[in-house]
């Protein structure tokens, strides 16, 4: 979706086996996996290798259009654009990548103690949480970042400050769902010890559901990530990341606009594979998915 | 769906409301504690930010230490907790740092410019998402349902600041359409709200098109079919009412997200509301603006999700049982 | 209902607002103006044709009469201030001797700039119908500067100030100045100010000034293409070539400042308290292509601590990577790829900028390609306040980047005394040199020209030779944006942005 703000997905019932397989299948799936697949890589070979030096000016060269070298052009320092985007989109897809890790981690693991701990922990907890989720998506983001200044890892902070509590909610009513389910309460009764319960029965079916919440929610993170660094208040200069290029390219718009497409483009392609994924997820909880 | 009409079933949604209504109370109080909480988790000396933001050099540990005590950093936390309340209760979000004035003041001078771009916005994505959901639905799988199918996508994969920033650039200055520094009116708020809209309504329509399309395969379409009504009619009559409310809900979502999105969008526009005044707080990091923003953004959330349940509940009694 | 047509009208109803041309300055700042208060943002008011000062410092470095008829020295602590008969404050009140002396004490009382650059022990008397005697007790060889600053000395109606107390509001519409154009309202957005007729040079050339406060760097610059202001300050010179082409939008360049882009490193922690680090970075800085690459020749290159113009200036500046990779070597920094380490350590510093001077970005942008040319790694952050922040240690910070002046308005005392002296009260870095020291306390009592450039001089070259500290960058070229109507505006020094004879080409 395209909220500026952090859209708040329904996770879909999905059968969890052949989930991959019937992905694939997925004509929209198998497009979004791709595009992903080929962001990543592109994403992971932009931290090891750029065409140029992604942050040295070469003022020499400076806003040259597109051309063979500089496929995008560059920029007022004569930075190869190209290799920019490329160098950005570790901090861009990483980020997104690092913060929803993050949110699925301790998200699962509040969600789980406080299902299974009941009682105070789980009041103490889960009202914790009911005070994030008060609080509409970003604002708190912007209120951490107010607190600590601007920054990469601040601004990551901020945003799992402000998003793990849904994903805790999540993992909660799930795993109060699956500790009902007879296979799990026959093995209670059948004397197997607890942890062996949750690592068994419990922590797949949450994680995989709440796996599935952070794959639609990739393109929100890498737009959100991208908006603060625009606004100034994440990734810093000179490290390229999309939305700071895009406020970088701004100020030039009327000789190069090509500056202002590229990581826009990227920005894009990004959110569009997230997207397709997440259509394949919901047609595939429909029964004539199936 | 008799019960609705019933005595009890009244009484259950005023206590529903009612319910509903406590549940909003306790999370404003919620969130106004969490953004008391801002102030003694800051770093450094609050004291010595105030003096410095007022232009004040030299600070000796006397005039800080006399800041702290008339700012009441002093008192016990739950003693300065409860100020903090008392405060907002009245109306008083405390001093701005750099100017001096009154916060409740500055954001009420704020408020109207925000309000105005984002109800307009509103406006413009309901009535598109509206438009185009229609069309195509009426059109499944025809021409008129592709194009905007593919709007959809696009729409839904550019963040609205992306899209923004391209069409201020390329469009409005591009063209000389409307103004860089608006002072804040209607008729400059069209072409952001426009702007807002459309790329909004893209991740709506789709919703919209999905609910008219399943509730135009449901049983009783077939039987309004069976009875000769034309599809214009079960479109509009059977399938549109029966769409709008999980549509009005993913509306209820989308005031979270437009009220955390207006710095962003404020900033691309140069429009001077609450979120631009948020940013200028950020990098000044003038605490209190900070603290009055957050709660500002809270309570109008808490307030527009409170209303979309309200409706919610008011237009369909099965939700009135359920635990919003 | 189409898109377009939606569009289209849209844009004919909102055009049509700022098309009638009107007869006064509109002029957008990155800096917002947050109140009246005349102690900490009074300077503001010299800048916009509000305030007006005794002196004025001249684009050519002399300092003439402005208030003042003329200001001499007869002795060596004692001065001669003769007012201008026949002038006024917005409020009609005259500025007479009363006046200004009330205007001064005002000042002394409460501005610590001003206590900072004027003996406590100084008498302002009156000795004539508009005749003023100060007697320094010391010698303050640079009165005429200080005459000349804007944060020190600004003729005020006291009375007005003095019943307002804090209530700064009340200020707005009060003619508290002398200057052509009075503030009837002051707004976060914007300062309004209308022509005031009976200002002393004669009728000032438009009926007013429309201030607008607009952090936003690209705002400032589409407010002018746009064509809703006339004059944008602080362009970012990175983006010439962009207003090359820009339609309505020119690049209007002034006379050489007595500024630059300073930078100050943190002698108390980290990499810089080693001088040889210093050393090299001073030698790592390729100054000729920041100013004609960087700033495509709207900046002029640093040769110096002062611009070259002045008779001190010493031009002991030079890009030498060679030397500073030696020094380094020596130190002990042994250098793998881009980097640098010892014992373990890595070399590696933080460059401190802040938002409202967008020059910075680029500026630290290319500081970091020098350092690293000499393997130096680096990180910039980004601080609201510089001063703020390095004063108060509120960040971790090694190389800070000010726009500042050497010798603003001509005099050389305000940046030795407040940036570079052990208690400055800008000493950002903890910089203590005991013969510097010696030299500014000297240079601060003496009047004799020949013996001042020569202590200039050797501080001088003890900040590149011996222990470097801060050093300039480049030397700005007053600049702002300006639009078709207003390309013959010359952009001011001394931050004088509008005179009362301020008028678009004729």
């Amino acid at each position: 979706m395209t909220l500026l703000g952090l859209m708040r997905p329904q996770a879909p019932r999905v059968p969890d086996r052949y989930l991959m397989r019937r992905l694939w299948r997925h004509p929209s799936g198998r497009a979004g996996l791709l595009l992903g697949a080929l962001l990543l890589v592109f994403a992971l070979l932009g931290a090891v290798w750029t065409p140029h030096p992604p942050d040295i000016p070469d003022y020499a060269n400076a806003l040259k259009p597109p051309s063979l070298a500089h496929p995008f052009g560059t920029d007022s320092t004569g930075r190869d654009m190209f290799s920019r985007v490329m160098d950005g989109a570790q901090r861009s897809i990483g980020s997104a990548l690092l913060v929803l890790a993050a949110v699925f981690l301790i998200g699962l693991a509040v969600g789980i103690l406080s299902g299974l701990a009941r009682g105070a922990t789980d009041i103490l907890l889960m009202r914790l949480a009911d005070i994030a989720l008060a609080m509409p998506p970003l604002v708190l983001g912007f209120a951490i970042l107010g607190l600590l200044g601007p920054g990469l890892f601040n601004l990551l902070l901020a945003v799992v400050i402000a998003e793990w509590a849904y994903y805790a909610r999540l993992a909660r009513a799930l795993s109060l769902g699956a500790r009902s389910r007879p296979h799990v309460v026959a093995a209670r009764m059948a004397g197997v010890p607890r942890w062996r319960i949750i690592w068994g029965h419990i922590l797949p079916g949450v994680a995989l559901q709440l796996g599935i919440l952070a794959t639609l929610q990739l393109g929100i993170m890498i737009s959100v990530i991208s908006g603060f660094s625009f606004l100034g208040l994440g990734v810093q200069p000179p490290h390229a990341e999309w939305g700071a290029l895009l406020s970088e390219s701004r100020l030039f718009f009327a000789i190069a606009p090509w500056l202002l497409i590229a990581p826009a483009v990227a920005i894009f392609l990004s959110i569009l594979s997230a997207n397709l994924v997440g259509i394949a997820l919901r047609d595939i909880e429909t029964p004539e998915g199936r | 769906m008799r019960d609705a009409r019933s005595p009890l079933a009244r009484g259950g949604l005023a206590a529903a409301a009612l319910l509903r209504i406590g549940q909003a109370l306790v999370t404003a109080l919620a969130a106004s504690v969490i953004v008391w909480a801002l102030l003694p988790l800051a770093p450094g000396d609050v004291a010595e930010r105030v003096l410095l933001a007022r232009g004040l050099q030299d600070l000796t540990p006397e005039e800080i230490e006399a800041t702290r005590e008339a700012l009441g950093l002093n008192d016990p936390l739950i003693v300065q907790l409860f100020h903090w309340l008392g405060g907002v209760a009245r109306g008083d979000l405390g001093q701005s740092f750099t100017s001096q004035a009154p916060v409740s003041q500055e954001i009420l001078e704020r408020l109207p410019a925000t309000l105005m771009l984002l109800g307009l916005a509103l406006v413009f994505s309901a009535v598109l998402s509206l438009l185009f959901a229609l069309i195509a639905a009426a059109y499944q799988d025809r021409w008129p349902d592709r194009i905007i199918r593919l709007y959809t996508q696009i729409g839904a994969a550019v963040p609205t600041f992306v899209f923004a920033l391209l069409a201020l650039t390329f469009v409005v200055v591009g063209f000389q359409m409307g103004r860089v520094l608006a002072d804040p009116s209607w008729s400059a708020a069209l072409i952001p709200a426009l702007i807002i809209g459309l790329d909004r309504a893209a991740s709506w329509t789709q919703l919209l098109r999905a609910g008219l399309l399943e509730a135009m395969a449901s049983g009783y379409a077939e039987v309004a079919r069976a009875r000769g009504a034309s599809e214009r009619r079960i479109l509009l009559r059977h399938a549109l009412p029966n769409a709008l409310l999980p549509f009005l809900t993913a509306i209820g979502i989308s005031i979270g997200a437009l009220i955390g999105g207006t710095p962003l969008i404020e900033s691309i526009f140069t429009w001077p509301g609450l979120g631009a005044y948020l940013l200028e707080a950020l990098s000044a990091r003038n605490y209190p603006v900070i603290q009055g923003y957050v709660l500002i953004a809270a309570l109008s959330y808490v307030v527009a999700s409170l209303v979309v349940d309200l409706a919610a509940m008011a237009l369909d009694p099965r939700l009135r049982s359920q635990n919003p | 209902m189409t898109l377009r047509s939606l569009l289209l009208g849209g844009a004919l109803a909102l055009t049509a607002l700022p098309a009638a041309a009107d007869d006064i300055i509109r002029m957008a700042t990155s800096f917002q103006i947050r109140s009246m208060d005349p102690v900490s943002q009074g300077f503001w008011m010299q800048e916009f044709g509000q305030g007006e000062l005794l002196m004025k410092f001249q684009p050519d470095g002399t300092i003439t009469p402005w208030l003042a008829e003329r200001v001499e020295r007869t002795a060596d602590t004692t001065w001669v201030i003769t007012l201008r008969d026949g002038v006024t404050f917005q409020n009609g009140k005259a500025m007479d001797v009363p006046a200004v002396l009330a205007a001064i004490a005002f000042h002394r009382e409460r501005n610590s700039g001003t206590q900072a650059v004027l003996p406590a022990a100084a008498t302002f008397t009156q000795t004539g119908p508009l005749e003023i005697t100060v007697d320094t007790g010391v010698p303050v060889p640079e009165m005429p500067s200080i005459l000349a600053h804007e944060s020190r000395l600004m003729i005020i109606d006291v009375a007005p100030v003095l019943a307002a107390g804090e209530d700064y509001e009340a200020l707005e519409g009060a003619g508290i100045h002398t200057g052509p154009y009075k503030v009837v309202d002051l707004t976060d957005q914007r300062m309004i100010a209308e022509r005031y007729d009976g200002y002393w040079q004669g009728i000032p050339a438009m009926a007013g000034v429309e201030l607008r406060f607009v952090s936003d760097v690209n705002a400032r610059i589409l407010a002018v293409q746009n064509g809703e202001v006339d004059i944008a300050l602080y362009p970012p010179i990175a983006a010439a070539p962009v207003f090359a082409v820009t339609p309505n939008v020119n690049l209007a360049l002034g006379a050489p400042s007595t500024g630059g882009f300073l930078s100050v490193m943190d002698v108390m922690h980290g990499a810089f308290e080693e001088v040889e680090v210093r050393k090299a970075v001073m030698r790592a800085v390729n100054y000729e292509e920041l100013a004609n690459e960087v700033f495509h020749g709207a900046k002029i290159p640093a040769t110096g601590l002062y611009n070259p113009r002045f008779p001190w200036a010493v031009e002991n500046y030079s890009y030498d990577p060679a030397q500073a990779n030696a020094m380094l070597d020596a130190a002990g920094w042994v250098r793998d790829g881009d980097t640098r380490s010892r014992d373990g350590e890595t070399l590696s510093v933080t460059l401190m900028i802040y938002p409202q001077q967008p020059d910075l970005v680029p500026l630290s942008n290319a500081m970091q390609a020098y350092l690293r040319a000499v393997g130096i790694a680096s990180e910039i952050v980004s601080v609201e306040s510089v001063n703020e922040a390095a004063m108060n240690d509120l960040v971790e910070w090694d190389l800070a980047m000010v726009a500042t002046g050497t010798a603003t308005v001509g005099s050389v005392s305000g940046f030795l005394n407040r940036y570079v002296a052990c208690e400055g009260d800008r000493n950002y870095g903890g910089y203590c040199n005991a013969r510097i020291q010696e030299l500014i306390e000297t240079l601060d009592v003496t009047v004799d020209e020949d013996s001042r450039y020569d202590m200039l001089r050797e501080i001088q070259t003890i900040l590149v030779e011996e222990d470097p500290y801060v050093f300039n960058a480049t030397i700005l070229i007053e600049r702002a944006l300006v639009s078709d109507a207003w390309s013959d505006y010359v952009p001011a020094v001394a931050w004088n942005h509008i005179k009362w004879d301020t008028a678009p080409n004729k």
